[in-house]
């Protein structure tokens, strides 16, 4: 299979999840990206974060057409995202992204435990 | 003193989504179980977060020269249309199985996390 074939796989899983979840899809891109398009990781990280851009306009556009999305409660998440985003363009390259993502896991875990018992 | 904690919340989701790690999910984890949102309203303002988060971050990854172009344009390719019909079935869906669904999601995603075996980085460039 040729990688760009791979690679448009990937992103619509992506999509997939970020349409029905609103976040989600880096987290089928980066593995997809690295395991099975072979791409290195710092790329695909960084890579992924292009291709989902568009996607979340997309979504934004379908959840503000069904009237979920909400720029009164949205805005000082905007706002600290803009800088987090800022701040982490400049620092990527000198972080331990591996212990990141363990304790991204731990957290991961607590919230889908709560989530499925529906607590 | 909430939209403090919000633009805080945000910051800190805005370093890790800039990585590529989830921020974002760990931003509608924040908004669900401590702001008591819903599910589909916690995904819309997770949407416009990233919007915002991703614009600066790619900036800094374009300049260091970590964007593989044929990557962003064919998933995002693939991804539109599945985005799509992704978002038109979370306004559909009920907001308490959706709740659940996206808790599946997130078990699958925090063991595969937890539990991933470190590459040799950076020795694997194409």
């Amino acid at each position: 299979m040729s990688v760009k074939w791979k690679y448009g796989i990937s992103g619509s899983l992506a999509g997939l999840a970020n349409g029905l979840f609103g976040s989600g899809g880096g987290l089928f891109l980066v593995p997809l990206l690295t395991g099975w398009a072979q791409l290195d990781q710092r790329k695909a990280f960084a890579s992924s974060v292009g291709a989902i851009l568009p996607l979340c306009l997309v979504s934004a556009a379908v959840y503000g057409w069904k009237g979920a999305l909400d720029l009164s409660l949205a805005w000082p998440y905007l706002a600290g995202g803009f800088a987090g985003g800022l701040l982490s363009g400049r620092i990527f390259r000198k972080v331990p992204v591996d212990w990141l993502r363990r304790v991204f896991g731990l957290l991961i875990l607590y919230g889908g435990v709560r989530g499925v018992m529906g607590l | 003193m909430s939209w403090l904690f919000g633009a805080l919340a945000g910051l800190a989701a805005g370093v890790l989504s800039g990585f590529g790690i989830g921020g974002g999910t760990l931003l509608i984890l924040w908004l669900t179980l401590v702001q008591q949102m819903e599910q589909l309203r916690a995904g819309g303002v997770n949407l416009l977060y990233f919007i915002a988060c991703a614009l600066p971050a790619l900036w800094g990854h374009a300049k260091n020269g970590l964007l593989e172009k044929q990557a962003v344009l064919w998933c995002a390719a693939g991804g539109v249309p599945a985005c799509i019909a992704g978002a038109l079935l979370a306004s559909w869906l009920d907001v308490a199985l959706l709740r659940r669904g996206f808790g599946v999601f997130l078990l699958a995603v925090g063991l595969r996390e937890v539990f991933h075996r470190r590459k040799p980085e950076d020795q694997r460039s194409r």
